[in-house]
């Protein structure tokens, strides 16, 4: 074995044999502290080669380096990757050919314009399945202020400029479905920090909620509080704030019936509630929902099993009779245009992609939280969009990777961090904490 | 004496996994407390101990966590989780049934062992 004199050289050598280069600075870090401990103690005992003797300890650094090269190696999800862009094409095709018989109006959708919108969408899915998240783990704070700042800023923005307002606003309304996400880091950089943590974990998801509602999305705040409240329970289970778990759960159920009911007052008139289950006793007195609830199912009764609905349900043609059916309603024209049975495989084909993902879970407890929001994300979507095409109208959601071309961009950046967690799992290893981070230590 | 070093590396997982059963340990304190636990007869070579402690994160055996400690150095502590305490409890009985079992035969057999 050659002589390695320092740290360093050792170092060095372990680095050649992983052929990760990734995963150096995670490995070698803790290598290296534990050689400074070593020579700390050496020097403390009054030797003068104290770094040699603390190299020497370690050992051969080529076997070393062997079996850490063995053990952390990317994890390609080729077959998940394959998938989502299967089905963003798909979905991209349905799109154009759905409402090509609209053209030229607005509800069209072009091929042009959805090509480009595919064509980044695989952009910004490799861009994020390729992204290292360690950065965005060991300053999750940062991260957390510079998203709520975007929102803010883009809210402001949409309130002072004098032309192009919509673009902001569209622009804010897709940032924030990033914010669940933004919230499980946030909730990774409170780890260990007892009660005040809890706390500060919890009470981060204010602003983002407030962001998100901002946006005139209430649809985007559910799920950010459904995802929200979901990350926190799992956090709670696996004892990042060392708390009583009793109590946390008490806490967070206490905090849930009080925003529930501060939703139902905001929302929960008994006459909207009654819209969503029978829309038709409110076609003309409730406003939109009962309209939507109502030509929706009015389409969907008239639909097959397989091929075009039956002509005439409505005094109308079904695109002029069915509001918003090129873009949140995509799915209830799938219905009527094509079946049932189609609509059942779009929604298993998604579905069968988020069980996907979840098989693979990743080890790593950062990995983890960051995989469930984005499955937390997409499992309220589908749910929620679902409902809203079965004539359950309260709130507006798009289905994954169908809906709006803007949408599949975003869909498919939030599917490639998803992707990149698993792919870099091994080396997902959290930030400092600390001194009061875990009271196991002694 | 210089023990086996295979007998060694056979029980390394038991012996990490029940070094973290008290308390969170990183990886430098593992090493000086097998040390000193074992008499100076267990000395695990840094280098082998960091590919066990991944491999037993990657099994879910143990977490880790990165903390400054209080001579303001951040270390990786590692924690047992319920998955490896049921292991480790599944090694120390298989491991003592092992034990009886060989110091019954060196003893010249079932009858005459003290267990």
């Amino acid at each position: 074995m050659p002589k390695y004199e320092t740290i360093q050289d050792y170092l060095r050598a372990v680095e050649e044999q992983i052929r990760w280069k990734r995963a150096w600075p995670v490995l070698c870090r803790e290598l290296r502290q534990h050689m400074e401990d070593q020579r700390d103690d050496f020097a403390a005992q009054g030797f003068a080669d104290a770094e040699q003797m603390a190299v020497a300890e370690m050992g051969d650094p080529v076997p070393v380096g062997v079996e850490l090269d063995r053990l952390h190696r990317p994890k390609p999800q080729r077959g998940l990757l394959a998938m989502t862009v299967v089905l963003a094409l798909a979905g991209g095709f349905l799109r154009v050919w759905l409402t090509y018989s609209a053209r030229p109006s607005l509800d069209a959708f072009s091929q042009k314009k959805t090509v480009l919108a595919l064509v980044l969408g695989i952009v910004v899915l490799l861009g994020g399945y390729f992204l290292d998240l360690s950065p965005l783990l060991r300053r999750p704070k940062t991260v957390y202020t510079v998203a709520l700042a975007a929102g803010i800023f883009l809210y402001m923005l949409w309130l002072i400029s004098p032309v192009g307002k919509m673009q902001y606003f569209v622009l804010l309304r897709h940032i924030v479905q990033f914010y669940p996400v933004v919230y499980a880091l946030w909730l990774y950089g409170w780890r260990g920090k007892g009660w005040a943590g809890f706390l500060g974990a919890v009470a981060g998801g204010i602003p983002l909620t407030l962001v998100s509602l901002l946006g005139l999305s209430a649809g985007n705040a559910l799920i950010l509080l459904l995802s929200g409240f979901i990350l926190l329970l799992f956090a709670i289970w696996k004892d990042w704030f060392r708390v009583s778990k009793p109590a946390a759960i008490a806490f967070l159920a206490g905090l849930a019936v009080t925003l529930v009911s501060l939703i139902l007052l905001r929302y929960g008139s008994s006459q909207r509630i009654e819209a969503v289950f029978h829309p038709e006793k409110f076609m003309s007195t409730s406003g939109y929902l009962g309209y939507q609830g109502t030509t929706v199912r009015q389409a969907l009764a008239a639909s097959r099993w397989f091929g075009e609905g039956a002509a005439g349900f409505a005094p109308y043609p079904f695109e002029q009779y069915v509001p918003e059916w090129s873009r949140d309603f995509l799915l209830t024209t799938i219905v009527y245009k094509l079946g049932w049975l189609p609509f059942m495989l779009v929604v298993l084909a998604m579905t069968g992609l988020l069980v996907w993902v979840v098989c693979r879970w990743s080890r790593h407890q950062a990995g983890q939280m960051l995989v469930l929001s984005v499955v937390m994300i997409f499992s309220c979507r589908i749910v929620c969009s679902v409902a809203l095409n079965l004539g359950f109208v309260l709130f507006s959601f798009g289905f994954p990777l169908l809906t709006g071309n803007l949408q599949s961009i975003v869909d498919m950046g939030l599917l490639g961090l998803a992707l990149s967690v698993l792919r870099n799992g091994s080396i997902l290893r959290e930030s400092s904490m600390g001194p009061e981070a875990s009271p196991h230590i002694l | 004496m210089e023990m086996d070093k295979s007998l060694i590396s056979r029980s390394m997982v038991m012996l990490v996994l029940k070094l973290l059963e008290d308390r969170d340990m990183y990886g430098y304190q593992m090493v000086n407390e097998l040390r000193r636990r074992s008499d100076d007869s267990f000395h695990l070579k840094a280098g082998s101990l960091y590919p066990l402690l991944y491999s037993l994160e990657e099994k879910g055996y143990v977490t880790s966590f990165e903390t400054v400690s209080d001579d303001n150095r951040a270390r990786r502590y590692y924690h047992l989780t319920k998955t490896g305490g049921k292991v480790l409890r599944e090694k120390e009985s298989a491991w003592e049934n092992y034990a009886n079992a060989v110091r019954r035969v060196l003893r010249g057999g079932a009858c005459c062992a003290e267990v």
